[in-house]
């Protein structure tokens, strides 16, 4: 096979980041004590999240991220991890709006506080793919949603 | 399919099964390998194939089919498997499913 077709590139969509992400996620171990727990849910797909957030004064004091899914799935869980560890909960949000744009218009420089979130910028390319990407995203939406509102769980399903 | 890892889905023997084949790579997610033999020219069927509640008593998240009819040849199958492995290897998943 490997001489009648050339091996494909990857780099695109796969990045080396994205696939680190996905075999070591950050914040995997479930946050004991959290404000707000929200799941999130494709069931086009089948992508699973779980959100566990804990809240100080107004800002993300920590979190944790699990699921089942596919590497894009997973590896934006866990960035999203990263990202918003000890953030300002509008910043969180803002975030969270600024990647959905970056997935929607991949064209476009990518904002400087997206961080390694630019991996992605080859998913976006890819429509079928871009819900993987935006799970987490829209299910931590949903929580900071339930924050301000006093709830404690969330249930997202991304259609 | 000999590749060790595999999870065949449904009846184990040959002879009691047709043409497709649902199974899954060790903990790789079907929408992961199918892009990646997308990538080799290989198209196999991903996802639920509109059979959640089996997904669901099956426990798993996904499957990935491959479909074979009397056009397909053998070096097809072997580049199928090749396929397999170059997701594995792109994907580094380990040799021990499990935490």
């Amino acid at each position: 096979m490997s001489q009648r077709v050339p091996e494909p590139e990857f780099d695109e969509l796969y990045r080396e980041l994205i696939l680190e992400h996905y075999r070591s996620p950050h914040h995997a171990e479930p946050l004991p004590n959290a404000d707000v727990v929200a799941e999130g849910y494709n069931p086009l797909c089948g992508d699973e999240v779980e959100l566990r957030l804990a809240f100080d004064n107004g800002t993300v004091k920590d979190v944790s991220c699990q699921g089942r899914g596919c590497s894009i799935s997973r590896g934006s869980g866990s960035m999203l991890t990263d990202l918003v560890l000890g953030k300002p909960v509008e910043e969180a949000r803002r975030l969270s709006q600024e990647f959905t744009k970056m997935l929607r218009e991949p064209e476009e420089d990518v904002p400087e506080e997206l961080g390694d979130l630019e991996a992605f910028q080859g998913v976006a390319k890819l429509a079928v793919r871009v819900k993987c990407a935006t799970l987490a995203w829209h299910t931590l939406e949903d929580a900071l949603d339930q924050r301000e509102t006093g709830g404690h769980s969330a249930r997202h399903e991304e259609v | 399919l000999d590749v060790e890892g595999i999870t065949l889905y449904g009846p184990q023997d040959a002879s009691e099964r047709g043409g497709a084949v649902t199974f899954n790579y060790r903990d790789l997610h079907p929408h992961d390998l199918s892009q990646v033999l997308d990538g080799y020219g290989i198209a196999i069927r991903a996802g639920h194939h509109c059979a959640q509640p089996l997904m669901g008593r099956l426990d798993v998240v996904a499957t990935a089919r491959a479909s074979f009819y009397v056009y397909n040849k053998e070096e097809e199958l072997d580049a199928l498997v090749e396929g397999i492995e170059a997701a594995a290897r792109l994907f580094r998943v380990p040799a021990r499913t499990g935490a």
